[in-house]
């Protein structure tokens, strides 16, 4: 069954006023109740096809990254969602953010959710035993394997195009179109972008700059790893009002199916373009990377206009947006940048 | 007949000759990877950036690039040449054709050792990584003997192999399990799963000497009585070979040599298996060949290796342990298959 795209963004549109009275009410919180569950059916396509999610679902199980935050962004609390180790400081298994939304809707009498441990595959028998009626993976890494196996517990709505590679308004749209809540999902991602706005205006020095997000080790710098604009982590440079370098950009648009790609340092000057440069790490580890006869030949590395974003903390985790981190982290990271765009302008005075 | 039946000549005066035009062949084929190594990489450069970069004249990108592969080459030189030892030493104590750092699991407990000290308790520097991998690379050399020599029949190639693989499969997955939780922006954990040369600075270097001539002059003085071990453990005694001694020593050097490189560049598989059959089929079995020829055959290899690796990705790099393992692992089918054959 092929569904066209003018069609399948309609039948998205499409929400039954009951699912938009609800969520707006003032009971919107009571979770997995059947006060979200759309009346008819809903159609919405990804890598693997179009999947078909029958009416009246009303049980989201969330796996992967971040997916879970656009059910509680539109507070829906997720039968499920996969255990983060990532950025999380206690042993929650939840990042700050979604912690603290499970907790305010805890609050309010719903369900927690069962978290599932995936760091060595999917547990398929604990994700069909939050009996779900839909599995939200739209920002994931699924193979054909994994999803077929996934649809058999579940219809399973996938990334659109390129593994990890879905960008945090497809991601918010995806899950939010299965979830029968598509114009609230459109309104969350307008929220989000006004409040990124209001970041943003606080620090305009920022603005036009061009930007990337970079990985590095500071043990082996024989190679600069960079993150393409397929990745949602370099993609939202442009949200902030910077751009992309040429460089980057290049890579990307080669070879559209990877999120992730690097340069021996041989080829340092293949990246001189970025003015600033985004990374994990910490800023104690600038002075090695400036040692580096290669590295430390890429200007925004010899200038300093590195915003260093931590390692395994809950910022360096929020750089991957999602409607939940943004809110969160947006005003913090904002200034990490003005600060390496600062140094950038400071060096080309 | 006997001629025809042994192709590497019985007559000692053709071996001698034999054995020195096989040094000749190995030091011409060393020198060539120097020179591809200085003059090959993930950035294509001119003679006057190399003869620049040789010079320390770092005018621009292309020379500084070519006076960072000085250290990357002795960093491939020392580490390929300690696994080309390592291999061959392995061999000889097991009197195992398959024998091997990697087969035999040592570099991937190293590897194990070095992983669950950086996420448990912090280690960071190569010293820390050195004396954690030799820990490691002791104590799996010794688990795998003492199951290899399990049930009836004592140690045999085989049952060292299977255990070997075993072990290393097990402690695998042991790192997987360390490091996929943690393994997003933490470049260094990825680092200790594929073998690189790409932190090689004269720094580190300095650092594993020490170690790497201990391993060194360790194999130098058993490489005689090894040749009396491979007559057999009776006739070795028989000639007055302390057979305890020798096999320790041996193998002492080998993990130690295995391990130091485990630190230096992460684990690196097949050169130690590759290596010593290729250099026994010019020079024959004589340990006071063997080795040296080895070490020189290691240090080449894994030499070539990360220059194919450096150019066939450009403008990245492949690792050299994948690229390693992409060449080894037909040879190592084809050697296993050999095995059998003589076995049979």
């Amino acid at each position: 069954m092929t569904v066209s795209r003018k069609s399948f963004l309609l039948g998205g549109l499409a929400v039954p006023a009951a699912a938009i009275l609800a969520a707006c009410g003032s009971d919107s919180s009571s979770g997995t109740s059947a006060s979200t569950a759309s009346a008819e059916e809903i159609t919405v396509e990804h890598v693997f096809g179009s999947t078909a999610i029958p009416a009246g679902a009303s049980r989201f199980t969330a796996i992967a990254w971040g997916n879970h935050d656009v059910a509680l962004a539109l507070d829906v609390m997720p039968a499920g969602l996969s255990r983060q180790t990532w950025g999380v400081a206690d042993d929650s298994g939840m990042l700050e953010w979604t912690k603290q939304k499970v907790d305010e809707l805890a609050a309010a009498g719903a369900t927690r959710p069962v978290l599932f441990d995936d760091t060595d595959g999917y547990d398929y028998e604990a994700i069909a035993a939050t009996s779900p009626d839909v599995i939200l993976a739209a920002y994931s890494g699924l193979s054909q394997e994994e999803y077929d196996t996934l649809s058999k517990i579940a219809p399973t709505i996938a990334y659109p195009e390129v593994p990890w590679g879905t960008k945090w308004r497809d991601m918010i749209r995806l899950d939010s179109q299965a979830m029968g809540l598509a114009s609230q999902g459109e309104s969350l991602i307008s929220d989000l972008e006004q409040q990124i706005a209001d970041a943003v205006a606080a620090s305009p020095q920022i603005a036009g700059k061009s930007a990337a997000f970079f990985y590095m080790s500071q043990s082996d710098t024989s190679t600069i790893g960079f993150y393409t604009t397929a990745d949602p982590r370099t993609a939202f440079m442009t949200d902030l009002g910077m751009t992309i370098p040429a460089s980057v950009q290049k890579v990307s648009d080669d070879d559209p199916g990877v999120f992730f790609s690097d340069v021996s340092s041989e080829n340092a000057d293949q990246v001189a373009d970025v003015d600033v440069m985004i990374m994990y790490g910490e800023e104690s580890d600038l002075a090695a990377l400036q040692a580096d006869p290669l590295v430390g030949t890429i200007p925004a590395i010899k200038h300093g206009a590195v915003a260093f974003v931590g390692n395994g903390t809950p910022l360096s985790a929020s750089t991957n947006p999602g409607p939940l981190s943004i809110p969160w982290g947006i005003d913090d990271y904002v200034a990490l940048i003005a600060a390496a765009a600062d140094k950038a302008d400071a060096a080309s005075a | 007949m006997t001629t025809a039946l042994a192709p590497h000549g019985p007559a000692r005066a053709s071996r001698t000759g034999r054995q020195l035009a096989a040094l000749g062949v190995v030091l011409i084929l060393l020198a060539l990877a120097v020179v591809c190594s200085i003059a090959f990489g993930a950035r294509v450069v001119g003679i006057g950036e190399i003869l620049g970069g040789l010079a320390g004249d770092g005018g621009s990108l292309g020379a500084l690039a070519v006076a960072e592969r000085v250290p990357r080459t002795a960093t491939a030189l020392i580490a390929g040449s300690a696994l080309g030892i390592s291999g061959a030493l392995m061999q000889a104590v097991t009197r195992n054709p398959i024998a091997d750092p990697g087969i035999l699991g040592i570099n991937t407990g190293a590897s194990l050792a070095i992983v669950a000290a950086i996420a448990f308790v912090h280690i960071s520097t190569l010293w820390e990584y050195l004396w954690v991998a030799l820990v490691g690379a002791t104590l799996t050399a010794v688990a795998v003997y003492a199951i290899g020599s399990l049930g009836p029949g004592g140690a045999t190639p085989v049952k060292l192999a299977l255990a070997g693989v075993a072990t290393s499969a097990a402690m695998s997955s042991l790192i997987s399990a360390i490091m996929l939780p943690r393994a997003e922006g933490l470049t260094d954990f990825r680092f200790w799963q594929v073998g690189s040369l790409g932190r090689g600075t004269w720094a580190a270097l300095a650092t594993v000497a020490p170690f790497l001539l201990a391993a060194a002059l360790l194999a130098a003085s058993v490489a005689r009585p090894l040749n009396s071990l491979a007559l057999g453990e009776e006739m070795a005694v028989g000639l007055g070979v302390r057979v305890g001694r020798t096999r320790l020593l041996a193998s002492a050097a080998g993990v130690i040599a295995c391990a130091t490189t485990t630190a230096l560049a992460g684990p690196i598989g097949f050169v130690g298996l590759m290596v010593p059959h290729a250099v026994r089929m010019l020079v024959g079995p004589d340990n006071r060949w063997l080795l040296p020829l080895s070490a020189l055959g290691g240090a080449a290899l894994l030499t070539f290796a990360d220059v194919l690796g450096r150019v066939i990705a450009r403008p990245g790099e492949v690792s050299v342990g994948v690229v390693t393992a992409f060449v080894g692992a037909p040879v190592l089918i084809a050697i296993a298959r050999g095995a059998k054959v003589r076995e049979l």
